[in-house]
């Protein structure tokens, strides 16, 4: 019998947005699910305002230095199981900060040194369109 | 108003001498001394109604050059004073008691090239404080970024280089 | 008694990560701290390890709503330092894409300004309204936003002459929706009330604080980049600036909804006038020397300094976002309001942290009341819900909270 919590995850998964220093294109392609044309809520997926009623992280953005801390510190907050979206080019591998000294990793690379076993789905693009992200967290939650 | 009339203006205006170079018919700059600097700020600012735009500042052979962007909107044209700090001394006035709008400028020059601002209210970094020294600036050429993305931990030590030739010895 | 309210960085007010610190006393507030410096990537910095081809790219991922705005201003800015002009038709595709980019823009604010303050319909409305603009953005460069479209001389791909009636049918299906839009902004009393008065920049703080764009056009300064320094193909074209005297939210609100439709007007003569021809203009070798580039961003005037040394690489870039001279203003207009009204005049002016490439951050004073971001935004619905209340007879009661 499957654990009662990732069933309730299957159902309807409660997202919660953290913008991590990324070109604001993503953020809004996100805002943009919840809006008539996308309405993500439909189907049960909805932004919350606080990590500890989240089931999926939305992270965009590379992991600039000062907001490392900060991400770490809402990961610690969302009740596991939980799932990592990485949205974008720049929160999957950097992008093109690669080369920029303030920036302290790729979104993964920063969870995982406090959680070696957080699930991670990676949604390339720039940004990557609302039908993308929708098509991810289908994805992701089959994983679990 | 055009370029020429506005030169002839500042120097009627103005007691101290500086250097006209004009770029093309919407851009001219000006070299002054430092000392001049709150001057010529009365001058533009207050007295000819230009709009402050943006200060730069860039790390050059003689010391730091730091750029005031003066916009002239209803006359079509962008005049820039240009003023030098050297290097073994690197201070200017600060214009916020003129200009209000440049008092994040200010420190963002501050926290990029290290250059001080005399009689700045709140003269903080504005974006690093908490993770660069207190000598380290990125904008100054001598910054080294891989150095010191290895030392705060946000690249990790590779090397390539080293085992390959140690290899290349083995067989020779 | 005073108390200090942090704001954020992690909220779901906006999109971005940002932190305000209010000091309050009872409920007005008497003074703003600013602390930024968080989402600070380097970029500048950073182009001066790219070149001039690849710093279009990069300069496109300053801010991903204001993406044609970085790439038009550094290329304005290269061009300047290279005393070019670049192609016809090359100007009026930078036209055509600045207002498609300016038209989504304002209705992402207004938007969002409509969530502030409890009119989330609002939200939704401008942002369904936002999709087929978007959607023809995709349909004539290839992408929602960040398009690549921008190269120094020129644009990097044409544009289609068969794909424009279009965006002309969908620029007229539009326009109706906008003006009804504006229309309901007009005549909503309780709009009116919560908006009306609040947040007030006056002239002469604008011209100290060197504020720009809607901004300072919403408190009488009549300045506007595309008349003041003409690129691209303003000159050939015939628009408005729309300047206010009020100075609050209200007119900021006013002035980007007519803004809007302005911006289909400069569209529709763009696409009719555009000439045929060369595109792009061939840049061998960049001399060395510097260069300022203008250009009026949605939020304001975005201006980029270039300084070349002969390389394939600039010397040194430095990018003043419209949001960074703009932000430093809250410490004129917040001071004296009530705590509710603190979201939209936060709001009011746009504030792009991608831009500004910092934020502010959040000390933690023991023994003080506190108020999550969440509360804030409960105060603010509250607040409209009372001044409808108040405004609206009983008959019209149940009407009206439908819309709350």
């Amino acid at each position: 019998m499957p654990n009662l919590s990732t069933r309730w995850l299957k159902k309807s998964p409660w997202v919660y947005h953290v913008g991590t220093g990324g070109c604001n294109n993503c953020d809004i392609e996100i805002l943009d699910c919840l809006t008539p044309r996308f309405d993500v809520e439909r189907f049960g997926i909805k932004l919350v305002v606080s990590p500890r009623h989240a089931d999926v992280l939305l992270v965009s953005g590379p992991v600039a230095y000062h907001i490392k801390p900060r991400l770490q510190e809402v990961y610690k907050q969302v009740p596991k199981p939980c799932v990592v979206a990485c949205i974008g080019a720049c929160a999957c591998s950097m992008g093109i900060f690669k080369d920029a000294y303030s920036v302290a990793g790729p979104v993964d690379k920063v969870i995982k040194e406090i959680d070696p076993n957080a699930i991670f789905v990676y949604v390339p693009g720039c940004p990557p369109k609302p039908e993308t992200m929708i098509m991810a967290l289908v994805k992701a939650l089959q994983k679990i | 108003m055009k370029i020429q009339e506005f030169i002839e203006i500042l120097k009627s205006k103005s007691k101290f001498p500086f250097e006209v170079q004009q770029h093309s018919e919407k851009r001219v700059y000006i070299r002054i001394a430092r000392e001049n600097l709150k001057d010529i700020a009365i001058v533009i600012f207050k007295e000819m109604n230009a709009k402050f735009s943006i200060a730069s500042g860039v790390h050059i052979r003689e010391g730091f050059e730091v750029l005031y962007h003066f916009t002239f909107d209803k006359d079509k044209f962008i005049c820039t004073v240009r003023t030098l700090a050297p290097h073994d001394d690197p201070k200017l006035d600060s214009l916020v008691s003129i200009i209000p709008g440049a008092t994040w400028i200010e420190r963002e020059i501050y926290d990029i090239l290290g250059v001080q601002f005399l009689g700045h209210p709140n003269l903080k970094r504005l974006v690093k404080a908490e993770f660069l020294g207190e000598k380290e600036f990125p904008f100054r050429k001598d910054f080294n970024i891989k150095k010191f993305k290895e030392d705060h931990g946000l690249a990790p030590k590779i090397s390539f280089i080293q085992p390959v030739e140690q290899t290349v010895k083995k067989s020779k | 008694m005073r108390s200090i309210i942090p704001i954020g960085p992690f909220h779901p007010l906006q999109d971005e990560p940002e932190n305000f610190l209010l000091t309050v006393e009872g409920e007005t507030v008497v003074d703003i701290d600013v602390n930024i410096g968080y989402i600070h990537k380097g970029i500048e910095l950073l182009a001066q390890q790219k070149t001039y081809d690849q710093t279009v790219f990069l300069v496109e991922r300053i801010c991903g709503i204001c993406s044609i705005t970085h790439t038009v201003c550094f290329c304005n800015a290269v061009e300047d330092l290279l005393k070019v002009e670049i192609p016809e038709r090359a100007k009026y595709i930078r036209t055509i894409l600045g207002e498609i980019e300016r038209i989504h823009s304002h209705l992402l604010w207004m938007g969002l300004a409509g969530h502030f303050i409890g009119y989330n319909t609002v939200f939704m409305w401008t942002w369904k309204y936002r999709e087929p603009i978007l959607d023809m953005m995709e349909y004539l460069t290839g992408n929602r936003q960040s398009c690549g479209m921008l190269k120094v001389g020129g644009v990097r791909r044409n544009l289609e002459d068969s794909r424009f009636p279009a965006l002309l049918k969908t620029l007229s299906e539009m326009e109706p929706k906008i003006k009804m839009l504006a229309e309901a902004v007009q005549d909503d009393p309780v709009l009116k009330a919560r908006l009306e008065g609040v947040g007030v920049l006056t002239k002469k703080d604008a011209i100290d604080y060197c504020v720009v764009g809607p901004t300072a056009r919403a408190s009488g300064v009549d300045i506007d980049v595309r008349r003041d320094d003409p690129y691209a193909a303003y000159p050939y074209l015939d628009w408005n600036v729309i300047v206010l005297n009020g100075g609050d939210v209200y007119s900021k609100f006013l002035v980007r909804v007519l803004e809007v439709l302005e911006a289909i007007k400069i569209l529709r003569q763009a696409v009719k006038q555009i000439p045929k021809g060369d595109f792009l203009l061939e840049i061998k070798e960049i001399p060395p020397g510097e260069g300022i580039g203008r250009y009026e961003a949605p939020r304001g005037e975005d201006i980029h300094y270039v300084r070349s040394n002969g390389t394939n690489f600039p010397e040194r870039l430095k990018v003043r976002a419209p949001s960074f001279i703009n932000i430093p203003s809250f410490t004129a207009s917040c001071i004296g309001q009530q705590i509710a009204d603190v979201t939209i005049t936060l709001a009011a002016v746009d504030p792009c942290y991608s831009c500004t490439e910092r934020m502010i951050s959040a000390r933690d004073l023991s023994g003080n009341k506190k108020y999550s971001q969440k509360d804030l935004l409960e105060i603010s619905h509250q607040k409209t819900l009372e001044i409808s209340r108040n405004l609206a007879r009983p008959a019209d009661l149940p009407k009206l909270k439908k819309y709350l």
